[in-house]
This record gives C-alpha cells, sequence and structure tokens, in this order.
C-alpha cells in the first residue's frame, strides 16, 4: 500500500540537540555549536514549554528548516520569539511550528488538513521553502513529479530526499504554487483561519562564504530571480485573496544577510528575532484592522 | 596504549544507536544501514554523529560523513581517526 506521510517530527520527542561538526563546517560561523533543546507535542508540533491557556490564540507555523530552527537556542527559535512577540502586543498565544526540512507547499497543505485544522487555530502563516518550492517550479508536474521524491504519495519507509540541484527556467511560472495557495486560502475560510503568507528573503551579493559552498555564480544569481519571482506570486495572491502578507524580503532588506543567517536559506538567532518580529507585526495590524 | 579496533568501536557504538534510535534490543553489524531501520530517519542520523563525536572526541567532516555507507563504515572512520 502507498501512503501519504506527513513530514514531522517523532511526537513526544524531547531530545537535546547539537550540530555535528559536518553540520558547523558548511556555516558562516554565527551558529554556536552549544547544546539546545527539541521539543515536539503529542501531533508531532514543534512547541515551546509554555502551556496552552484559556483564551490563548492559537497559532500554526507551516514552513521548511528555515522555520523549524533546529539548533538555534529554544528560546531564539520563530516560534518561541513570535509567542513573546504576540504577548507583548497583547495577543496572548501558544504557537504550533510545524517547519521541517524540504517540506513544500503540498507537503505543509497536507498537514494543514490533517493536523492543523485539529488544532482549531485561529491563525495560521506559511513560510515559503525556498529549495523545495523553486525546485518543484522546475519539475515536469511540479510537487507531483515522481521521479525525484518530490510527490507526496510515496511507498512506505521511503524517506523523502529531494534533490535540489536544478537549473532554472521558471518552468511553471509558479502556476501550481498558485493555485495552491488560493486553495489554502479557500480552506482556511471554511475553517474561521486568518491565513497569513510570507515572502522570503533574497541572499544579496555573492559573497566569499556563498562562493564556498557553491562556485557557480551563475547559478546562485538564476536561483535568487526565482526566489523573487516567488515572492511576486506570493504577493498577487495574497492581496487577490485578502489576505495577511508577511513581506520578508522588505524586512531583511536593509539589513547585513551574514549576521542574521548562518547559510544560504537558515536564519540564525538575530534572524530568527526577525522574522518573528515581522511576523507579529503583521498578525497585529491585521487582527486591528477594521473588518 | 592499544588503539581501538574497528570491532571495539561497533560494540561501543550499540549503546549509543539504541538510545537514539529509542530500539533497546537493537544489535549493531556492520552492514546495518538507515535504510533498514525506519527510525534512522535524516533528524537521528545528525543526533547519531552529534553523539559519536562526543564520544570518542572527535570531529567528523562532511565529506567523511557523506562518504558512509553502512555502520561499518563509521566504526572504519572512528578507528581511523583514533589511530
Amino acid at each position: 500500500m502507498r501512503y501519504i506521510p506527513l513530514l514531522e517530527f517523532q511526537p513526544k520527542l524531547t531530545a537535546p540537540i547539537v550540530p555535528p561538526s559536518s553540520y558547523l563546517e558548511r556555516t558562516n560561523g554565527t551558529l554556536p555549536a552549544e547544546y539546545t533543546r527539541l521539543v515536539v507535542d503529542d501531533q508531532g508540533f514543534m512547541v515551546t514549554e509554555k502551556p496552552l491557556a484559556v483564551g490563548d490564540t492559537k497559532v500554526v507555523l507551516l514552513g521548511g528548516s528555515s522555520i523549524e530552527n533546529l539548533y538555534v537556542a529554544e528560546a531564539d527559535r520563530v516560534l518561541a520569539a513570535l509567542e513573546r512577540g504576540l504577548a507583548i502586543g497583547g495577543v496572548p498565544a501558544k504557537v504550533y511550528s510545524a517547519g521541517i526540512s524540504n517540506a513544500h507547499l503540498l507537503h505543509l497543505f497536507n498537514l494543514l488538513v490533517n493536523k492543523g485544522l485539529a488544532l482549531r487555530p485561529q491563525l495560521v502563516v506559511w513560510y515559503p521553502t525556498s529549495g523545495a518550492d523553486v525546485v518543484a517550479n522546475e519539475r515536469a508536474n511540479t510537487f507531483w513529479n515522481r521521479s525525484d521524491a518530490m510527490a507526496t504519495v510515496r511507498k512506505h519507509g521511503k524517506e523523502l530526499k529531494i534533490d535540489l540541484n536544478c537549473a532554472f527556467h521558471n518552468r511553471n511560472g509558479f502556476d501550481d504554487e498558485r493555485r495552491l495557495l488560493r486553495t489554502m486560502f479557500a480552506l482556511c475560510r471554511q475553517f474561521d483561519i486568518t491565513l497569513a503568507l510570507a515572502t522570503w528573503p533574497l541572499y544579496g551579493p555573492f559573497d566569499a562564504f556563498m562562493a564556498s559552498l557553491d562556485p557557480d555564480p551563475q547559478a546562485f544569481a538564476e536561483g535568487e530571480a526565482e526566489i523573487e519571482r516567488l515572492n511576486g506570486v506570493i504577493r498577487e495572491v495574497c492581496a487577490a485573496e485578502g489576505g495577511v502578507l508577511v513581506d520578508l524580503q522588505a524586512a531583511f532588506a536593509p539589513r547585513v544577510r551574514a549576521d542574521h543567517f548562518y547559510d544560504r536559506n537558515h536564519p540564525n538567532a538575530a534572524g530568527c528575532r526577525v522574522i518573528a518580529e515581522a511576523t507579529a507585526r503583521a498578525l497585529l495590524a491585521a487582527r486591528s484592522a477594521p473588518r | 596504549m592499544t588503539m581501538p579496533t574497528a570491532d571495539d568501536i561497533l560494540r561501543q557504538l550499540e549503546p549509543i544507536f539504541q538510545e537514539i534510535l529509542d530500539i533497546p534490543d537493537l544489535h549493531l553489524t556492520r552492514s546495518l544501514n538507515a535504510k533498514q531501520v525506519p527510525e534512522w530517519d535524516s533528524l537521528n542520523h545528525m543526533r547519531l554523529l552529534a553523539a559519536i563525536e562526543q564520544q570518542f572526541a572527535v570531529r567528523l567532516a562532511s565529506r567523511e560523513v557523506e562518504a558512509l555507507a553502512d555502520v561499518g563504515d563509521m566504526a572504519d572512520l572512528v578507528a581511523r581517526k583514533l589511530g
């Protein structure tokens, strides 16, 4: 029998986490080699220790490893910083993070349908996975490409491992991304959920660190252009659907990238803070806006 | 002082694997690999690498880690580092 796996951490897992040397050597030195802790609830969501309180707004974060923040100190992760930011803004909240490596939009849609809705959240925030979402746009039949571990339907026991190497031609024009995002808005409306979409920051100039990871500046520039196109689609859908936009591209534009990310896509503690603050600002503004 | 052999390392790896994969009766063989153990996913792989580095006080480089095919390769690598 084939099945649709939910990309998630092992439910009820609480474990000490430290980045191994093989991971640290591919960073720019802004990720400390310190132990932190992974706390996963009984539904496979990453959570803080703060218990759900009566009156808390429930927020679900959907995204890839960029908001998983596995090796970032517990208190500095996006979910913890967002919980604090919303509380400071007068909206006590419990944040459930479904961020996990390699999750593309269809994985996250499945996750929302199959376990996110069960939480009865008031807010859902989707962050693009710049690797998997951009690569899906280049594959034949996009998210349903069966030769590349892209398709969500698979044989039991086969772990997802998307090949992220590709040439960029904007093959699908992000049309399937656009359709799935619209469908996600329709789904959220049915369950009285406010949906927020985030754009993703560009890396900026091709620097020495990026050259050490990928010596091809042309491929780097093409990848950046695709993220910019994806951001355009996200803005377009969000505006058309009346959603909340968390514009991380704008939030990071005036900042020094290397101070906020420890590699191309993964925020360090300072980057997590910026993501959480931008998200909290957008959600609080939407909450106070007249309907 | 005698340096541990790969077989010695294999025996010392067993309790690490048992704890991190949460399989108390897991028996390590040289040919065991991640495809044969559902609990050995990418997260637990990283946890294993970190625990091995700490246990044996070695550093495993990414090019070395990427070349590992099974537990035997891992034990050989650690033995070489300690040798």
